[in-house]
């Protein structure tokens, strides 16, 4: 009987979910890693953007330093899984990398007036790459997003709260990534409509 | 003291509130995947839907590649990039993973929103190789024209057999798709996977209140079945009815779902990540 009931409060405290925390902190990594992996796919691309645009329109240094520079800061703040509870290291990376996608826009406007490199092959395929992996970091950050929320959630509503202060007390809750507005959106890149 | 206790419940209640009110906004309002070809937008022609549908049904039949052209009379309110994944991913077009436990994710969707002038290659992770997001842009250009002078028809048309043309091209890569993906991609249940734990549990608690009875102890008691004054196997209904609930439920939800097979048509589950292209007109 007694033998009985201890299988029965083992299995009792699986189903309340004393391996919630680790799992969706497992997810949540995940998660962060796919949004570092776009943002390093977008700085892989710029050397050969940058060299491309350079081709054509030499005179936009300023432009084209910004990009370059801006890239190299984004790169040089990194944010590993275990960073992601510290505020202040988010807001860091997240300043960087905004910091690219505005120094990317301004480029992407720039060459709006020069017509052979945006005819270009080589131009567009960068063009287009570039494009669709900010839209894959947007899809990225939205489900790195979902994931904060339900990893939160365990620290914040009843009963989950108290299983996770009583059996995952080196566990915190991840910072809630929050990007202003003009972030979250691709550098707007017109198709010159063929 | 009151403040701490105070916040403690205030915190829990706003996120527990948040997951009641997120709930209807996260389920997006998606037509429903009826077949290869989902017209809900009203534009094609249905000779077109059925010639466009038997297309794409040989291409899945070569290629195990679920290709699926939607039209949607609005994007409720996203950009198409925004609502063309989240279709994918609503519908779960392409094989999750292939007979070898590899994610195989080879779905694409063809979407247009007649009612925004927008359109877009949505492509499954899978594709993302083949279809890149400059073919994806090139399918997207041959159909301008086309959705420019609003034929719809042409334009669709147009467009799947750009993609095809894509995803044909390379042709190892298709025969290797095929060669991976299970043998009846179509038919997957939806709700499999996992000890139903709660299940066991109940299951566990309802057979720890038959069991007879020896003698009394002192101490805790954490379920009682001998008040009235019945014993051990003369059983408490309640348990039964609630026992029999749970086992119905069980069988309900974790065996029922399968689909694909009785002539309707659904996804794999396959992957979207925002790959692809977007144009407008």
């Amino acid at each position: 009987m007694r033998r009985f009931s201890l299988i029965l409060a083992v299995l009792a405290l699986t189903a309340c979910g004393i391996n919630d925390v680790p799992d969706k902190r497992n997810k949540l990594d995940a998660a962060w890693a796919e949004v570092q992996n776009q943002y390093q796919r977008r700085a892989d691309l710029i050397p050969n953007l940058v060299a491309t645009v350079e081709g054509f329109a030499d005179q936009e240094r300023e432009v084209l330093t910004g990009v370059v520079e801006a890239r190299a800061r984004a790169s040089s703040v990194q944010l590993s899984a275990d960073d992601l509870t510290d505020p202040a290291k988010v807001a860091r990376f997240e300043a960087a990398q905004e910091q690219l996608s505005g120094a990317l826009s301004r480029l992407l406007v720039t060459v709006e007036r020069y017509p052979e490199l945006r005819s270009n092959e080589n131009f567009l395929a960068l063009q287009s790459q570039l494009e669709g992996t900010e839209n894959r970091i947007a899809v990225a950050r939205r489900d790195y997003i979902a994931r904060v929320q339900d990893y939160n959630r365990e620290f914040a509503v009843i009963p989950d709260r108290w299983v996770a202060a009583v059996f995952n007390g080196s566990y915190a809750p991840a910072e809630v990534f929050e990007a202003p507005e003009a972030a979250q959106e691709a550098p707007e890149v017109s198709f010159g409509d063929g | 003291m009151f403040d701490n206790v105070h916040l403690f419940l205030g915190r829990g209640w706003v996120a527990l509130a948040s997951v009641f009110l997120l709930a209807p906004a996260a389920a997006q309002d998606f037509p429903p995947l009826t077949g290869r070809v989902v017209d809900a937008a009203d534009v094609l022609s249905p000779r077109v839907e059925e010639a466009l549908a038997l297309r794409l049904a040989d291409w899945e039949s070569a290629s195990s590649d679920q290709v699926v052209v939607a039209t949607v009379p609005d994007l409720n309110g996203l950009e198409i990039a925004d609502y063309g994944y989240r279709l994918g991913r609503a519908w779960g077009i392409g094989q999750a993973e292939g007979s070898d436990g590899r994610g195989l994710d080879n779905g694409a969707i063809l979407l247009i929103a007649p009612n925004e002038r927008a359109v877009r290659v949505e492509v499954g992770y899978g594709l993302e190789g083949t279809l890149t997001d400059l073919r994806a842009r090139e399918v997207v250009r041959t159909m301008l024209p086309a959705l420019r002078a609003g034929d719809y028809d042409v334009a669709a048309t147009e467009g799947a057999a750009a993609m095809i043309g894509v995803l044909s091209g390379e042709m190892a890569g298709a025969r290797d798709r095929r060669r991976r993906a299970p043998d009846r991609p179509m038919a997957r249940g939806a709700g499999e996977g996992g000890v139903p734990w709660p299940l066991v549990f109940l299951l566990g608690f309802a057979l720890l209140s038959f069991w007879p009875r020896k003698r009394r102890r002192r101490g805790p008691v954490l379920f009682d079945s001998r008040r009235g004054r019945r014993r051990g196997m003369g059983g408490d209904l309640a348990t039964a009815l609630i026992l029999g609930q749970v086992m119905g439920g069980g069988r309900g939800g974790g065996f029922g779902a399968g689909g694909g097979f009785s002539g309707g048509y659904s996804g794999g589950g396959g992957g979207f990540g925002g790959g692809g292209a977007s144009g407008s007109w």
